[in-house]
């Protein structure tokens, strides 16, 4: 049952042409992580009652700067991360090029999009934090460039089906390999999740910031909001799956332990899309029952990540064996921790794994009601974010 | 191998259902109720919801007061920055029904130290009922960000 080949890349070289778009997104989702972490360390300091927002240069104030330290990081830096390296995947995992006007037209619209949102964020005209729940308003740049941020995902998702289609008709009746099938199963459940932002940004608050609907409703835009709001945490997570899964085993000198688990795993969270409701947990105008409904929708979205837990520790645990590990936990510390990337990843791990925890404590949701938006929250979504994208970026040169 | 695996999937799928089930037990058995429908506060075109609210009982008349012997009704309203009233008094072991809204943006109720905890949506009444069984000042936050002064938006409940 156990594969070790995840793809056939032998023979391919991605043009240098595309590999530089690659990394443009990469370098370009890492710029902004630099500005976001500066806000992010006003932010931390601010609870140990130390204020250096003041001094920041154009910032004015702590919540303009949450706002840029959340929109930056949790979307930008995540969407330009994963639309390089899933491009990537799917690239290696076919054995075939993309196209390039698409990855192209990705990477534009991406940076198009978040000079727009970064102009609001920065002139002070968009303080609304990343959740931006109206009736708060922001300047139309902010949304619009949303939006953009947006279709870059789904360019980057036609990227792919365009090269998956290419790749059915050299190969007909053969199995999709496994990393382009984990790379275009992330952008499929995006594809479906985004829906709900895209529908509240460009239907309802783009109209309205430019003063073409008269009003909004609160109720219906923040459901909207949620059904993208927690599925995007996987669209974050899912390209760290595929890094897991798909370069674990060869780092680690271990076997990834079976194909058809993996995809059960990806495939679950396409279907389990309607999570993101449990931010609406203490909500008025959601029934119990539909509020039960979610949380066991959350806790079986927790068997995947259980499933990948199972497969990523196999990996390595023969890794570290195979390097001369033994005992119960001795192979753990002969994984080839010298490597920056396999150390990187297995740290992510461990930071991901309380971020897990935590997240089972938000779902329980009568447990939720100590937690729900106290700083609880947000140790919860750090753990769960922190050091994942940084990780798998090590391999990209040789990419 | 494939025993392993099976073991595996098997037990984390029985956990899954055990935290289910704890979740299941608090919310029957133990009867700790979420905030859910109790109503909605229509406002027109060109309306003002603050104005509309003055018109709409009970938030035309924000306040605390006994409803029947030992239980009281505290109506509150949210608005950018601060709780009307900011001020609620109850006797120990009171068991009260908190009636709020909004009549802006979205607001936070949360009460420090207790399970009181709901949105504050315009347009959406939240009610959550408690009981107060230790006496103090109990701190009332708007915990959900609602513009520049976010921070200074608290009242509190005096329990005595």
């Amino acid at each position: 049952m156990s594969t070790a080949v995840v793809s056939e890349p032998s023979g391919f070289a991605l043009p240098q042409g595309q590999l530089n778009v690659i990394r443009w997104n990469i370098y370009f989702g890492f710029a902004v992580l630099a500005i976001g972490v500066i806000m992010g360390l006003g932010q931390a300091l601010n609870y140990a009652r130390v204020d250096i927002v003041q001094y920041y240069p154009v910032v004015k104030s702590y919540y303009q700067a949450l706002t840029i330290h959340g929109v930056f990081n949790a979307l930008v830096l995540t969407t330009a991360f994963a639309n390089g390296f899933i491009a990537l995947t799917t690239a290696r995992g076919l054995g075939r090029e993309l196209n390039n006007a698409l990855l192209h037209a990705a990477f534009w619209t991406l940076f198009i999009g978040s000079i727009l949102a970064a102009y609001a964020m920065f002139a002070d005209k968009a303080s609304v934090l990343y959740t931006f729940y109206p009736p708060l308003e922001a300047h139309w740049t902010f949304y619009l460039g949303l939006a953009l941020v947006v279709v870059s995902t789904w360019i980057t998702s036609a990227a792919q089906l365009v090269a998956l289609r290419g790749w059915r008709k050299d190969h007909p009746g053969e199995r999709v390999p496994l990393l382009a099938f984990m790379s275009i199963a992330t952008y499929v459940m995006w594809d479906i999740a985004s829906v709900g932002i895209a529908i509240e940004v460009v239907v309802f608050l783009l109209p309205w910031s430019l003063g073409l609907l008269p009003g909004v409703d609160p109720m219906l835009d923040r459901t909207l909001f949620w059904f993208t709001g927690h599925p995007i945490v996987y669209f974050w997570l899912l390209p760290i799956y595929v890094s897991w899964y798909g370069l674990i085993p060869k780092q680690s000198g271990g076997v990834l332990f079976s194909d058809s688990l993996t995809r059960v795993a990806f495939v679950l969270f396409i279907l389990l899309i309607p999570v993101g409701f449990h931010h609406q947990f203490v909500d008025p105008g959601v029934s119990q029952g539909l509020k039960f409904t979610v949380a066991a929708l959350t806790f079986a979205i927790f068997f995947p990540s259980l499933i990948t837990a199972f497969s990523v520790m196999y990996a390595l645990e023969i890794g570290g064996r195979r390097r001369g590990g033994s005992g119960l936990v001795g192979w753990f510390f002969r994984i080839p921790w010298s490597d920056p990337s396999v150390a990187a990843q297995v740290l992510a791990m461990i930071a991901f794994l309380l971020g897990g925890i935590s997240g089972l404590m938000n779902a329980s949701y009568t447990m939720n009601m100590e937690i729900h938006n106290t700083a609880f929250v947000s140790g919860h979504f750090i753990s769960q974010s922190a050091a994942r994208w940084l990780s798998p970026t090590w391999e990209l040169p040789t990419g | 191998m494939e025993r392993y695996e099976k073991a595996f999937l098997a037990a984390s799928a029985v956990l899954l259902v055990i935290f289910l089930c704890a979740l299941g037990f608090s919310s029957v058995a133990m009867g700790v109720h979420l905030p859910s429908h109790s109503g909605l506060i229509y406002c027109g075109v060109g309306e003002k919801l603050r104005m509309v609210l003055r018109k709409t009982p009970p938030f035309d008349h924000p306040g605390v007061r006994e409803i029947a012997p030992g239980k009281y009704q505290a109506v509150v309203i949210a608005k950018t920055w601060a709780f009307t009233p900011n001020e609620i008094d109850l006797p120990v072991g009171a068991e009260v029904s908190f009636i709020a809204t909004s009549a802006d943006v979205t607001h936070g109720f949360f009460i420090v130290g207790t399970r009181v905890n709901t949105m504050l949506l315009p347009g959406q009444i939240s009610k959550f009922d408690y009981r107060f069984t230790k006496p103090g000042e109990y701190l009332l936050i708007c915990h959900e960000y609602c513009g520049e002064l976010h921070h200074a938006m608290s009242g509190k409940v005096v329990v005595k």
